[in-house]
């Protein structure tokens, strides 16, 4: 899902950038509007990003090969409009850390993987409701799996979007980039597993600790 | 954490000047898809990474890890983009405009990640962050690298520890994947959890350390004629690849 350095024109680079810039100071000012504590907030933002981190490290054995989570649902779900700057976060130290995407595409890979994540927290605010009670089990759990599988998904249509729209502008024949096609396919057994990873996780968190998630404690 | 300790490239060098030097050189090597320009981005990252005295083999590790995708794309352009036929195997035919984009793209990418590296691994990352500060980028964006930085290897560390104690108590012994969804979601939970708790202490002890927003003061100096030279040369490279790329050279 990483674009690594040069493959893209500078011209994406810098759009890429640019949009993440703005994107970036919108949800940061959204954000802000909500209950903003600067000692909760960064702390909360900064763990989530290490968790985003070091799930990507852990391999999930899928035969023949291997997978590894993304987790920008489960992001989205407790950071809500603090997605983008997390993802930024994230993809900046698998870059400079692992080398993973690259620093000149930064831009273009948190706009492909942080909108989704942003998109999936709010799916996930939207299917548990406003309420003051916490939803069910069958609830918590659907929602969890709708939010932690759309953000993969919808990131490999994005991706799939710019691919076929940049490589044909960079020289790769139309044949060859038409087979980008076929990429959300690949992605989908990765969208299931994050759906039950992310599905099982609110679960837990819901019962353990279910503010972090955006519910509210049943008083009644 | 590995690449992020530092060390070279640091003694009596602005570090606002460096970052704007390499950031703006980095950014010039996607201008670079030419034989001339490509040559100047070799010579620039060839003399950098002679300055730096960082390794080749952390560098060749660097370059390992895009290198099995870059490589089918590499193949599939030499076999199916152009017209003009450079060597025909059997079946096959290797084109030339496909094998030259190849060798431009490969180029290109070795010399961008070779020059990020050596900016990763020759300076410290505390000092590139204050560095960001000082350019300007958000207080709050830095913080959170600040604090992500001291956290990873302890939320990393975090998971082991998980992951060693369930399969003590019988949980977790199967390697397959059914096994790892059932034990993955709670350890990933209870590290969220305990992170949450652990690092507003964390924050709270960096803030009093004189880390972070809080206690933000001007510490740069001003940059000297050696960091303006330095800056002007990166300035210059990056004008030429750009200028080089624009001319189709």
């Amino acid at each position: 899902m990483h674009l690594p350095d040069g493959l893209l024109p500078p011209s994406i680079c810098l759009g890429g950038y640019a949009l993440t810039g703005i994107a970036l100071s919108a949800s940061l000012r959204i954000g802000a509007k909500g209950s903003y504590n600067r000692s909760e907030t960064v702390p909360t933002i900064a763990v989530m990003t290490a968790m985003f981190f070091s799930l990507s490290l852990v391999h999930l054995p899928l035969p023949p090969s291997s997978i590894h989570l993304m987790a920008t649902g489960l992001t989205g779900i407790v950071l809500g409009w603090y997605t983008l700057p997390a993802v930024l976060a994230g993809l900046f130290f698998q870059a400079v850390m692992f080398g993973h995407g690259g620093l000149t595409t930064l831009g273009v890979n948190t706009l492909v993987i942080g909108l989704p994540g942003l998109l999936s927290g709010l799916l996930f605010r939207f299917m548990t409701g406003r309420g003051d009670h916490i939803p069910g089990k069958a609830g918590i759990m659907t929602a969890g799996f709708v939010a932690g599988a759309f953000a993969p998904f919808t990131s490999s249509i994005l991706l799939t979007i710019l691919l076929m729209g940049i490589l044909p502008i960079t020289g790769v024949p139309t044949s060859v980039s038409g087979t980008t096609i076929w990429l959300p396919l690949a992605y989908l057994p990765l969208t299931v597993i994050e759906g039950i990873f992310t599905a099982a996780t609110v679960w837990f968190l819901s019962r353990v600790h279910p503010s972090l998630i955006g519910l509210r404690i049943n008083n009644a | 954490m590995p690449d992020m300790t530092g060390g070279r490239f640091t003694a009596g060098r602005e570090p606002r000047m460096r970052l704007m030097g390499f950031v703006l050189l980095i950014g010039s090597m996607t201008f670079a898809d030419g034989p001339c320009s490509l040559a100047v981005a070799a010579a620039a990252t060839a003399a950098l990474f002679l300055l730096s005295g960082i390794s080749l083999e952390r560098v060749l590790r660097r370059l390992m890890i895009p290198a099995i995708p870059l490589a089918i794309l590499v193949i599939v352009l030499a076999l199916t983009s152009g017209e003009r036929i450079l060597l025909g195997i059997g079946p096959l035919q290797i084109r030339t405009e496909g094998t030259l984009f190849g060798i431009y793209l490969i180029g290109r990418i070795v010399c961008i990640i070779t020059t990020v590296t050596i900016l990763v691994v020759a300076v410290p990352f505390g000092e590139n962050l204050e560095a960001m500060r000082g350019l300007c980028v958000p207080n709050m964006m830095i913080d959170i690298l600040m604090l992500t930085a001291r956290y990873i290897p302890v939320a990393v560390e975090d998971m082991k520890v998980l992951r060693r104690a369930a399969k003590l108590r019988g949980f977790g012994h199967a390697t397959g994947l059914i096994s790892f969804m059932y034990s993955l979601p709670m350890m990933a939970g209870s590290v969220l959890v305990r992170g949450h708790i652990r690092t507003s202490r964390i924050h709270a002890a960096m803030i009093l350390r004189g880390y972070g927003d809080g206690n933000r003061t001007d510490t740069h100096e001003r940059p000297g004629a050696r960091d303006i030279l330095i800056l002007s040369a990166f300035a210059s490279v990056s004008l030429t690849l750009i200028l080089l790329s624009l001319k189709g050279l």
